[in-house]
């Protein structure tokens, strides 16, 4: 499958933090295996010469919201999982994963002719955005029901948009490397992590439970990063290659091999500084058992967190391709 | 009637050409004459059983729309609306901008160091996935529209446009199964959504209606963040009856027929009780030599938006309405 293909294939799964089953499910079917583990995450080992252990991590859980008071008649008042931005909401369409199957809504938004010109623009808060499922089999709908967006992925020109990019452009990278490895020579057994519960933003327990069973000897956590300019900070920029972290919580050791990886191969590149924490699944496998050693590759996505999320297919590409180098070059 | 080919085809004000051509092919067989006039109206004419009356039904062809206004040299557009859109429907959403694809994306909540209190145009772009001015082939001026598909749910219906394709959708409706007691015009005008003098302005002049009955998608706001005071309509409970809106006092004449004929049929009816907005009545009265125009609508949640939401019942409560007011003669007889 393309990566393009995969990006949208991937993108297309519903899976908010918690809930990833389907997502799980669906790579486990692209990659023809995996073992499930405790927390619902997969783990896909790929045998080398079984003398030193490696694991590259993605996250498989999306943000989304739940159900958090029942307004009557089929609307419904939701709130967070995740850093969901409600300026993104009105004017949706979503489902509701209710034990019954989906449940299809839409958020609307007031008319600007009912609306007081004093309202008009104003950011609306979750307190006032409303579910209404009017149109549905809404009385199968119960407090704490997990809702995602309802969008689809679209090509924008060479690049891919869609939901949930963070982190499946991650775990396309992932299931890039395993192509990219049959071409290559290397002495680590390699075992690519989709992890689950990294959205609800602590301790990582998707992946360092993981971590901890896996006993590795280093890691590669893999996540999306933001491709906008922060204000005194070197912009990551779409298409211009993975981002490669340098900061406290990364290996420096590691940093540096993937940074002359990347030189040798000709991978396009940027440097991300990381001067705190990553805000990734980085700081939790790296604290597993004794200590792990990490790297950090971010895939620069612009928008991050909302329906319409972008990314290069290349970027993602070239992440692999440098995780592979990566792994086949490091001495066990 | 094609309600769903009618809602998701792009045909903003003064771009209304795909949507015209459409209802062209859908109802020329079905009229003695259909032509399309200066300002872009399509206008089919059918012959009644008897003469000295000229109805006229008017919807609205055009929807809300985006125009671009600018290409920045990152390659994002800058856009404005074409009639009244707030612009916290479109964060985060798809738009189609002439055959391209664009997303209106919006800064990452990780680094909205302020808090942002309001949502305006000047602060949004399109991006298309280009990555400098000279890679857009887009050019200034080009139409951006809502990307939504049509789906229906149960009784209702999601889509986008539903102001006023559904009225559209209603008069070709009327237009295919009807036989009208007297002369009359099927009117799909242009330019509606832009203010009181688009495309309409002109029916009263070229055509001397001597009534008109104008078909809408109205707002409904049935919902809990309003007081059930402050709705508009409810969806589900019939046609929303007119009695006046910004720019128009109905005809009583007019307004009282309509109820009758809905009574004396059982149809289910509403009044809509928020006289906000305003509609094609108000150019067929106030032009030429002036007709008296009444308004029937089909209740819809969140018009202007991405996602409008009706109810299929009242689609057709709302075509049994008109079409049982054009095969009678009761509109006229209640001017004469």
């Amino acid at each position: 499958m393309t990566t393009e293909k995969l990006l949208m294939e991937l993108s297309s799964v519903d899976g908010p933090t918690g809930y990833e089953d389907a997502v799980a499910e669906k790579i486990r079917e692209i990659l023809g295996g995996g073992e499930r583990t405790k927390l619902g995450g997969l783990i896909y080992k790929i045998e080398g010469s079984g003398k030193g252990r490696v694991g590259i991590f993605a996250h498989i859980d999306e943000i989304g919201m739940l159900v958090s008071k029942k307004a009557g008649n089929g609307f419904f008042y939701l709130d967070t999982v995740g850093g969901v931005d409600p300026k993104l909401l009105p004017s949706s369409k979503v489902k509701v994963l209710t034990k019954k199957g989906v449940v299809r809504g839409v958020i609307g938004i007031i008319a600007p002719h009912l609306t007081p010109p004093e309202k008009k623009g104003k950011v609306q808060e979750f307190d006032e955005i409303v579910l209404d499922a009017t149109m549905s089999d809404w009385q199968s709908i119960e407090v704490g029901d997990r809702v995602v967006v309802d969008v689809k992925p679209s090509k924008l020109g060479e690049l891919v948009t869609g939901k949930a990019l963070d982190d499946r452009a991650g775990c396309v990278s992932l299931i890039k490397t395993k192509e990219f490895l049959e071409k290559l020579r290397y002495d680590w057994d390699v075992y690519l992590v989709f992890s689950t519960r990294e959205e609800h933003g602590f301790g990582s327990p998707g992946a360092s439970s993981i971590a901890y069973e896996l006993d590795l000897d280093w890691a590669i956590v893999v996540d999306v990063t933001i491709a906008e300019k922060v204000e005194g900070y070197e912009q990551m920029k779409i298409g211009e290659g993975p981002a490669i972290g340098i900061g406290p919580f990364i290996d420096k050791e590691l940093h540096e091999k993937a940074v002359e990886t990347a030189k040798r191969h000709g991978i396009k590149h940027q440097i991300e500084v990381l001067p705190m924490r990553t805000g990734t699944d980085n700081e939790g496998v790296r604290a597993a058992r004794t200590g792990t050693r990490t790297l950090l590759i971010s895939i620069p996505l612009k928008y991050m967190h909302t329906p319409v999320e972008v990314v290069d297919p290349k970027d993602v590409e070239e992440t692999a391709r440098l995780m592979a180098h990566l792994i086949s070059e490091m001495e066990v | 009637m094609y309600l769903k080919e009618l809602s998701e085809l792009p045909g903003g004000s003064g771009d209304e050409g795909k949507v015209r051509d459409f209802i062209k092919e859908k109802i020329k067989d079905y009229v003695d004459k259909v032509w399309v006039d200066r300002l872009g109206n399509l206008v089919a004419f059918k012959k009644g059983k008897k003469e000295g009356f000229k109805l006229g039904l008017v919807a609205h062809m055009d929807e809300v729309s985006f125009m671009i206004t600018a290409i920045n040299d990152d390659g994002s557009l800058s856009f404005a609306p074409v009639g009244g859109i707030d612009p916290r429907v479109v964060v985060g959403k798809t738009l189609k901008v002439g055959d391209t694809l664009g997303v209106v994306g919006y800064k990452p909540i990780h680094i909205q160091r302020e808090k942002i209190e309001k949502i305006s145009y000047k602060d949004l772009r399109i991006d298309i996935g280009a990555r400098k001015k000279d890679e857009v082939k887009v050019k200034v001026g080009t139409y951006a529209y809502f990307t939504t598909t049509y789906e229906e749910m149960g009784d209702y219906a999601i889509g986008k446009a539903f102001d006023d394709r559904v009225g559209c959708s209603v008069e070709l409706k009327v237009a295919v199964e009807s036989t009208p007691v007297y002369d009359t015009y099927f009117i799909f005008s242009s330019q509606e959504e832009i203010g009181p003098m688009g495309g309409a302005s002109i029916l009263m002049e070229g055509l001397g209606l001597d009534a008109a009955l104008i078909l809408e998608g109205t707002t409904a706001g049935d919902i809990p963040e309003l007081e059930s005071y402050k709705w508009a309509t409810h969806l589900g409970n019939g046609p929303a009856i007119t009695f006046f809106h910004s720019g128009y006092v109905i005809d009583e004449r007019i307004f009282k027929t309509i109820i009758s004929v809905a009574k004396d049929l059982s149809i289910p009816y509403q009044m809509k009780m928020r006289t906000a907005g305003g509609t094609d009545a108000r150019n067929i009265a106030s032009r030429g030599k002036g007709a008296p125009a009444g308004v029937i609508s089909v209740p819809c949640r969140y018009i202007h938006s991405p996602v409008s939401v009706m109810n299929l019942k009242d689609y057709d409560n709302t075509f049994k309405l008109v079409k049982a007011l054009v095969e009678s003669e009761s509109l006229r007889k209640a001017l004469d």
